[in-house]
């Protein structure tokens, strides 16, 4: 069957118009794909990559300020169990009242209390009574600020005519127990 | 910017021979063939040579067929570019030392001063560099060609009469030798040819080395004449060139003069090859020119297509002045000449910008996973620095500074003055209790207190009123960071 001029026309321009949609599909369709698929990828690097030289950099500055904080107050580490913080922390104490020339009267821990910062942290203080003149009291104070675990002073109190009674309350961050050992947990 | 028009004139005798074409999309368009009469006294004026053989057998009237040229491919801005007929061209090959152009024209003034039989004040002559010389010889092929100042007056008088503005007067040496170049599919020419453009009733021939034109000669030919018609051929080829160096002889003819050439075959004794106008040579309609139209009009054709593509080069023995184009406009010239090649070529850079964006891109992308793989285990060292920082933090944010706060409290306590407690809590501030002599000491003690940064809110006030000097100071701590939830010893501490 001969094909008239028109029919060939026709036939070529279907043809091209298929074969267009074809490479569409086939070719450019899915190279945009991949092109957006690699444009997202090389930003979400890019961020990526940003953040971490800015962690970088941060970090650096804290490790230098850690271990000018370690010169400073001798130690920074995990709080640990109560038990054993306080044990630890009351052998420290008597030992710094000893070098401080503080006659120490008691050091009574109380218990832990909730830290309102970190929910795996509590609050522990120890009371301490002494009998010192004011220099062996701030002796002391800078003895407990180069000793590890010790927060903060939280009172003081100097009575007495050149500060003869002393009576202290020194914070200890403590390890919050899990709350599978907590007795009173349902 | 439009497409450059060029007509080529070519007078042969009486006849006016005019091809219109322009240069399209890289491809060059006969717009126009037309053969015209010039008016009778500049064709008797412009009467050839011994060579000459005018069409129309010497009739100076217009033929029943021709127009007058006057008014017809005139129009528009359309560059003209005529040839001189050959007798009156005198044309002569040298080579030449590599020299610059004036040098190299002041060596030809010399070289034709000397051969020439006028003097050469009395002639125009032009040259062109024709390549390289030949191995054995060092140097530039120069071919030079001059025309008598009078016959180029006549001759231009002739073409300004039948309404012609010429740009250009060069030779039919020229006008050949552009066809071959770009009007012909003719391969790689390199030794002696001859190319013979053949009607029923007149042979232009040419002689030509390596693609330059060295002589052109017309021969008349009667129909049942043949035999001397190739005989007259093969002598003037072997006057000017033994036909036993003709590498080739080229044939462009009507069809039905295939026993021509099969007559000029036998006659010179060499093969005699039909030539085929050249792919790009097209007519206004889009067809190729017929073999016919091709040799009847070859001359004028070959005249339109070396001002299309030779306008600098070819020589110029009358015409208007040239204007000089700058090395700039020459260059964007032949940029735009091509923009097809152009086009692709950006096209190229394009996809080549593309290649190198994505490529740029996966390799980018490919570098910054490593550096994040390499990052994964950096973080698991930085994840011990962890609780040190938030340890550093709780110190800086919660430590009381005891001793910077007593150290400021003590300063300005006078002697006079007796301090029996001082009570420091992060909750409740600062409490002092003492006794002063004078309880202007106190408020003087206070006074001191509130001009200090660390301390706000300072209050004092006496106490046990009947026993002498006894007050109490009262004050917050500033900077002190408080615990909401922070209890001290379960109680108020007193």
């Amino acid at each position: 069957m001969a094909l008239s001029e028109r029919d060939r026309r026709a036939l070529v321009r279907g043809g091209i118009a298929l074969g267009v949609i074809a490479v569409y599909f086939l070719g450019i369709d899915p190279l945009l794909a991949w092109y957006d698929a690699l444009v997202s990828r090389h930003e979400a690097n890019a961020a990526s990559v940003a953040r971490v030289i800015t962690n970088q950099r941060k970090a650096g500055h804290y490790r230098d300020q850690v271990s000018e904080m370690e010169e400073e107050v001798g130690g920074l580490s995990t709080p640990k169990p109560y038990s054993e913080q306080i044990t630890a922390m009351s052998e420290k104490v008597i030992t710094a009242a000893q070098q401080s020339g503080l006659n120490l009267k008691g050091a009574t821990p109380t218990a832990a209390i909730a830290w309102p910062e970190d929910p795996s942290l509590k609050q522990a203080s120890i009371l301490i009574d002494a009998e010192a003149g004011w220099e062996n009291v701030f002796k002391f104070i800078a003895a407990l600020y180069r000793t590890e675990g010790v927060l903060s002073v939280e009172q003081i109190e100097l009575s007495g005519e050149g500060g003869k009674v002393v009576k202290l309350t020194i914070s200890v961050l403590v390890k919050a127990p899990e709350s599978s050992d907590d007795p009173w947990a349902g | 910017m439009g497409e450059p028009t060029v007509i080529g004139l070519h007078s042969c005798g009486s006849a006016l021979r005019q091809a219109r074409l322009r240069r399209v999309a890289g491809r060059i368009e006969i717009l126009a063939l037309e053969t015209a009469s010039l008016p009778s006294g500049a064709a008797q004026a412009d009467a050839g040579g011994p060579g000459s053989a005018p069409e129309g057998q010497g009739q100076t009237s217009p033929g029943p067929g021709a127009k007058r040229a006057r008014g017809t491919l005139t129009a528009g801005s359309a560059e003209c570019v005529a040839s001189m007929p050959a007798p009156d061209v005198m044309t002569r090959c040298w080579t030449f030392p590599e020299a610059d152009d004036a040098r190299c024209r002041q060596m030809v003034a010399h070289r034709l001063e000397s051969d020439l039989p006028v003097p050469i004040d009395q002639v125009v002559w032009g040259y062109r560099r024709a390549g390289p010389a030949s191995s054995r010889e060092f140097g530039t092929w120069v071919l030079a060609q001059a025309a008598r100042n009078d016959r180029v007056g006549r001759h231009m008088s002739s073409l300004s009469a039948a309404g012609f503005q010429i740009d250009a007067l060069t030779t039919e040496a020229e006008a050949l030798a552009a066809l071959c170049r770009h009007g012909l599919q003719l391969g790689e020419a390199s030794g002696t040819e001859a190319l013979i453009l053949a009607t029923d009733a007149e042979w232009v021939i040419a002689v030509l080395i390596a693609g330059v034109v060295r002589s052109v000669r017309r021969v008349h030919v009667e129909p049942d004449q043949l035999e001397r018609a190739c005989l007259q051929c093969r002598q003037w080829i072997d006057a000017d060139q033994p036909v036993h160096s003709l590498e080739r002889v080229l044939w462009c003819a009507p069809e039905e003069m295939a026993d021509a050439r099969q007559v000029l075959a036998e006659t010179m004794g060499i093969m005699v090859k039909p030539v085929e106008p050249a792919d790009d040579l097209i007519e206004a309609g889009g067809g190729r020119i017929s073999t016919d139209r091709l040799a009847r009009f070859g001359p004028a054709i070959g005249l339109a297509l070396a001002g299309l593509f030779e306008r600098g080069d070819m020589i110029r023995l009358a015409g208007q002045p040239e204007e000089a184009a700058t090395p700039r406009r020459q260059r964007i010239e032949r940029i735009l000449a091509r923009p097809w090649r152009w086009t692709a070529v950006a096209g190229a850079g394009v996809i080549l910008a593309a290649v190198i964006h994505v490529g740029a891109l996966a390799w980018e992308t490919r570098k910054m996973d490593r550096l994040l793989d390499a990052q994964d285990q950096a973080r698991s060292a930085m994840a011990t620095l962890g609780p040190k920082i938030r340890a550093m933090q709780q110190l800086q944010r919660y430590r009381i500074d005891v001793e910077g706060i007593v150290a400021d409290l003590c300063s300005p306590i006078p002697e006079s003055m007796v301090i029996s407690s001082i009570r420091l809590s992060r909750e409740r501030g600062l409490i002092i209790k003492g006794t002063a002599g004078d309880l202007k000491t106190s408020f003087a003690l206070a006074e001191a207190l509130r001009k200090n940064d660390r301390f706000a809110e300072v209050q004092t006030g006496r106490t046990e009123p009947g026993k002498g000097g006894g007050f109490t100071i009262t004050a917050e701590l500033v900077g002190v960071e408080k615990l909401s939830s922070f209890s001290g010893r379960g109680g108020p501490w007193r």
